[in-house]
């Protein structure tokens, strides 16, 4: 057990380092994703900020609050970026037969997928989740207290399940039906957009939806409604940071399930 | 040893119809069709043999690989690599197996190529002893070291396959698969390259399975050829049984003075006949060339001669025109 632990971490480093040494090849790479990530991601916040002072507040959620939310996305949005970015191009991996490549090593096929790139250029899209965030926080004087810096910690963690794991479920569906990856980036899109703003703002019906079948909420939304005491149409007793480790933990259980079923399907059929 | 049996695989296709209204189509109705990419193929293979593996494009080579890897799994047969079901020891077996796709690297295009085989020292825990020796062997015959500093996207084509080629065999594995390793290189790169494979298979007694279009590489390799065509196997045997049996000619070119215009002989076929030089195919098992030499000279007047043996490219032409 200790032996397989060693040899799998040792295989995680090799390839994280390999994956920092091929970005840092191209330099001018990586200032086009500072340039663009800056650019977007504050612009966003300004977004925010411009139609928040015309209305005042947005389903009883002020400015800051919504900030506040928009950073927590973000910032779960880099994590993704940097851990989990293959998670989006499953299909274009399928057609280019990068597959057979991961079948052919001694090592579990669904580890090797997950490890085999860690995009470090994704550090462009946290690094302004986390300037907004402090930002955020002077603004709605967040209490740094130790419990309050851990449940910020499990809040990103559980985020982050649950963002790659909505992406590996859609992804999937490649195994079975060839695509492009085109609902890959109708998830990156619809991700972006609904968990920048409080759920509240939406019908009953889909906030439900939101909350259970596809757990957006839990990325930015509840944590953030907990902090603030703020009232949801989920009101359970116990910390909500708990929740959304709790939901991305068995979500990603889930589409990591759907994930290695649809690679044995690959593996019958081929493509 | 490799040992399969009734190997089958399908696949289902959608045939699509030309044009955009055909795409509409193929959207609504699919037009679904089983395609047998493997038909009931059976062999076994013995450790330490060189086998080409070869037939024309889509004949199934490259699906039998894959299964043989564990990569795919059959529709039906069986396959026993070393004892052990590829499909069932997926892990186990690979561990084993080291590949060589001539058209794709399995090494890292950005970075120095050391970094790939540190990789891979890794991934398949190759102790530093056994690292360090397999990496200087193969230096001996490829030169590695003066690669491996250098950037893969760097490499020529040539270079680029030596790095592959050392890829697949770093952690010293008992079976290897080699998908056309000397495309597109040239004559001293396909030189080095032969070289290389003799040896090691010699020093590892390891099993290759070579599939190539180069009929060069297989007359120089192989001792044993499965020739598969349409998912089967069309002959399975050694290289030159499988010249007698196939084509079992030899062409005679005489240069005459004058060749008659109404020129016949028996035992023989005129293939190509010119002014003053005639070529005639005969079957080796009827008539000797003395003997048809003989038969000629009586009609006209032969000032040279040669004698061409069928090769491995007759062979192929043979069987591969049958399925068009």
């Amino acid at each position: 057990m200790f032996r397989w632990l060693k040899h799998y971490i040792s295989v995680t480093n090799c390839f994280a380092r390999l994956a920092i040494q091929r970005q840092m090849e191209y330099p001018t790479f990586l200032f086009g994703w500072i340039a663009g990530n800056f650019l977007q991601w504050f612009g966003g916040l300004w977004l925010i900020q411009t139609i928040m002072s015309r209305f005042g507040d947005l389903a009883g959620w002020k400015a800051e609050q919504v900030i506040f939310i928009y950073s927590l996305s973000v910032i779960s949005h880099g994590l993704v970026v940097i851990f989990f970015l293959q998670t989006w191009v499953i299909g274009q991996m399928i057609i280019v037969g990068e597959f057979d490549r991961i079948l052919l090593r001694p090592m579990d096929s669904f580890f090797l997928f997950i490890v085999r790139n860690i995009n470090f250029v994704g550090i462009t899209d946290a690094i302004p989740g986390i300037i907004i965030f402090f930002h955020a926080c002077s603004l709605v004087k967040f209490h740094w207290s130790f419990v309050n810096i851990v449940n910020i910690g499990l809040i990103l963690i559980g985020a982050t399940l649950i963002r790659t794991a909505l992406y590996m479920l859609v992804g999937s569906i490649s195994f079975w039906k060839i695509n492009r990856d085109a609902l890959s980036v109708l998830m990156m899109h619809f991700q972006q957009q609904a968990t920048s703003y409080p759920i509240s703002i939406y019908p009953y019906s889909l906030q439900v939806i939101f909350t259970f079948l596809i757990p957006i909420g839990f990325i930015s939304f509840y944590p953030a409604s907990q902090f603030f005491g703020i009232g949801t149409i989920l009101d359970i007793p116990f910390n909500f940071s708990f929740a959304t480790l709790f939901m991305g933990v068995i979500f990603f259980f889930l589409a990591s399930y759907v994930f290695t079923t649809g690679l044995k399907k690959y593996e019958s059929v081929g493509n | 040893m490799i040992v399969v049996k009734n190997l089958s695989k399908e696949f289902l296709v959608i045939k699509k119809s030309p044009g955009f209204s055909g795409a509409l189509k193929s959207i609504f109705f699919p037009d679904k069709k089983i395609v047998h990419a493997i038909d009931n193929v059976s062999f076994s293979i013995n450790r330490g043999e060189i086998v080409g593996y070869i037939g024309p494009n889509g004949a199934g080579k490259s699906t039998t690989v894959k299964i043989l890897c564990g990569i795919l799994h059959p529709t039906s047969g069986t396959i026993l690599i070393n004892g052990l079901d590829p499909q069932k020891k997926r892990q186990e077996i690979v561990r084993n197996i080291g590949t060589v796709f001539g058209q794709r690297t399995q090494l890292y295009w950005d970075i120095r190529l050391g970094e790939s085989f540190e990789l891979l020292r890794r991934i398949y825990r190759i102790d530093n002893e056994t690292y360090n020796h397999n990496l200087s062997v193969m230096n001996e015959m490829l030169q590695i070291n003066e690669l491996i500093d250098i950037p893969v996207r760097q490499l020529s084509l040539g270079q680029r396959m030596r790095g592959d080629l050392v890829a697949a065999f770093l952690h010293s594995p008992k079976i290897i698969f080699l998908d056309e390793p000397t495309i597109g290189l040239d004559i001293q790169g396909k030189k080095s390259i032969r070289k290389f494979i003799k040896n090691i298979n010699r020093l590892n007694k390891a099993t290759i399975i070579l599939t190539t279009h180069d009929l060069d590489d297989v007359e120089e390799l192989c001792n044993r050829l499965i020739i598969i065509n349409k998912g089967r196997i069309v002959e399975d045997g050694g290289l030159k049984q499988i010249i007698n049996k196939i084509t079992p000619y030899r062409l005679l070119i005489v240069d005459a003075e004058k060749i008659p215009v109404n020129f016949k002989t028996e035992n023989c076929e005129i293939v190509k006949s010119e002014l003053n030089r005639i070529h005639l195919k005969f079957d080796k098992n009827k008539i000797t060339a003395s003997q048809l030499i003989a038969q000629i000279s009586l009609q006209i007047k032969i000032v040279d001669l040669s004698v061409k043996e069928s090769d491995i490219e007759d062979v192929i032409e043979n069987i591969y025109g049958q399925s068009v």
